[in-house]
């Protein structure tokens, strides 16, 4: 379980989490949407220890995470995965070696187990062929494919998802969403993904979350979300340009 | 914003500068822990290497013929009439070995390796790779810093023995066949005054610097902020920092070793 307590952050002037609070049960994923900009990545990196928070806690089961340094940090990691918006494929390495790097450098397997396992979680994602390309031979998508594997290659149980779905063609989109759903069931994996993608968001979520103005301003089922008569969560489920957001600031 | 006046931007320079030593001495302490770790990762280490050397060594063996060439027409010209030609290979030696030898592979190698470490981890810093390694529970400092301080202080040094090597050549030839002095009479110039603690402190100036140069590189990638243009930045950076710091930390050496 992950509890967000009360979190700020604010870099220089621009006070980005202004008291964010949300609460992630065990084998639940919870989507956060917000307009670009708001803080979800920003509230992510949080999450895995990337940044600290001006103010607030993040416990993980229980224990608060920002208080953890080193040795402590990297263990808490292991059982993290976190898929990039920018997917962050080490391009200095093939495809194959980006997903394997966590389980080879822990030493988690067998070389051979680690190779099998690389091409199952490829397969999962439906890149089979492409082990031996290098990132930037690979489509945007592709690259997001792959960070999605090496994401969850180390079997983590809590994954983070930055705009899983982004540019991906709506049939891939859909399969991603399928794949994220079969880990959630299989596998009870806990996730919170952020996304622009309201289809998906319906798809994969237990529970959606707005991010607005530095926190979370509603929480609900899907259902609840579609049929909430908020003007802010209705203007943006509705993706329309009228109503209480400006779509400039 | 409001415009700064001279006396806060010479502050803010000033707290910037001592920031920045901070820092630099942070990541040298965190090097130094996490080096008996390095064998577990070991062959990040031996690639680095490999990199290192093969990348520069051509260069560097051009850039000490010619040294090595002009340190005996430069000696030969202040030699003129009042001091023997019999020592001009002990003048060429000295000079190569103590100074021209470590100093100048030193600055070869910081424009070609230590930016090309500071390209590298700038890049990876802004395409959020080094972020990608922490999610991976992966350490940058074990990952990426350690391997390139250890291939620095080491490969430096040989390339040094190579560079003083062929610096010495180019003397004896430049000797041979512009100025007229038999081989003999060079090389036994180059026996005659020659200390083993000349060519130590060569090296100890050698291993220092190479770890200059990674530091350098290392500091400034991580430290790179905003896209190409701040690649750009840090790899400028890097290499004025590692050129200036090797060459204030040759005349400390040189005070210590032969003071
Ligand atoms: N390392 C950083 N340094 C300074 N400012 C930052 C940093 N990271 C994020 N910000 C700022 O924090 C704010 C939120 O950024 P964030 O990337 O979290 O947005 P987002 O909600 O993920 O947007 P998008 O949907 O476009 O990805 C932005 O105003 C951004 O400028
Ligand atoms: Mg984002």
């Amino acid at each position: 379980m992950i509890e967000i307590v009360d979190l700020y952050k604010s870099f220089g002037e621009n006070q980005v989490l202004r008291g964010v609070n949300l609460k992630i049960n065990k084998g639940e994923t919870v989507v956060v949407l917000g307009r670009s900009g708001c803080g979800k990545s920003v509230l992510l990196k949080h999450i895995i220890g990337l940044l600290k928070p001006d103010k607030g806690k993040i416990f993980v089961d229980g224990e608060d995470i920002t208080t953890f340094k080193n040795k402590k940090l990297y263990k808490l990691r292991q059982r993290f995965g976190m898929l990039f918006q920018g997917s962050a494929l080490f391009d200095s390495m093939t495809v194959e070696e980006n997903v394997a790097l966590g389980l080879r450098e822990h030493r988690l397997l067998p070389e051979n187990k680690i190779k099998e396992k690389v091409k199952k979680k490829l397969k999962l994602v439906g890149l089979s062929e492409l082990e031996d390309l290098k990132p930037a031979e690979l489509s945007g998508g592709m690259k997001k494919r792959v960070g999605l594997a090496r994401a969850i290659a180390m079997e983590p149980e809590f994954v983070l998802y930055d705009e899983p779905t982004t540019g991906l063609d709506p049939i891939m989109a859909d399969a991603i969403n399928q794949l994220l759903i079969e880990l959630r069931n299989k596998l009870s994996i806990t996730s919170i993904a952020v996304t622009h993608d309201i289809t998906s968001a319906y798809k994969i979520a237990d529970r959606i979350a707005l991010l607005y103005q530095g926190k979370i301003v509603f929480e609900g089922t899907p259902e609840i979300t579609k049929s909430s008569e908020d003007p802010v969560v209705m203007q943006f489920v509705t993706g329309s340009a009228e109503g209480p957001i400006q779509a400039k600031e | 914003m409001k415009k700064k006046n001279f006396f806060e931007i010479i502050g803010e320079k000033t707290l910037r500068f001592f920031e920045g030593i901070g820092e630099v001495a942070i990541l040298l302490k965190d090097i130094f822990i996490t080096l008996p770790k390095v064998f577990r990762n070991f062959h990040l280490t031996t690639q680095q290497m490999l990199f290192m050397g093969v990348s520069s060594l051509p260069l560097v063996l051009i850039t000490s013929i010619f040294t090595g060439g002009v340190s005996a027409v430069q000696a030969a010209y202040q030699f003129s009439d009042y001091v023997p030609m019999r020592y001009l290979g002990t003048a060429v030696g000295k000079a190569v070995v103590i100074e021209l030898g470590p100093v100048l592979t030193a600055l070869v190698v910081a424009g070609r390796v230590g930016a090309g470490i500071a390209a590298e981890l700038g890049t990876m810093k802004v395409t959020e790779q080094i972020d990608a390694l922490e999610t991976l529970a992966l350490n940058p400092i074990r990952f990426l810093v350690v391997p390139r301080f250890l291939s620095g202080i080491f490969m430096l040094p040989v390339l040094t023995i190579f560079s003083d090597f062929v610096a010495i050549l180019g003397g004896l030839g430049v000797s041979v066949f512009l100025l007229g002095i038999s081989s003999y009479t060079f090389l036994n110039g180059l026996k005659l005054f020659f200390h083993t603690r000349d060519l130590i402190g060569g090296l100890v100036k050698a291993v220092v610097f190479g770890g200059i140069i990674a530091t350098m590189g290392c500091y400034h990638g991580f430290k790179t902020q905003g896209g190409a243009e701040g690649v750009g930045k840090s790899t400028t950076r890097a290499v004025v920092f590692s050129s200036v710091l090797i060459l204030i930390s040759d005349y400390v050496i040189a005070s210590i070793f032969f003071g």
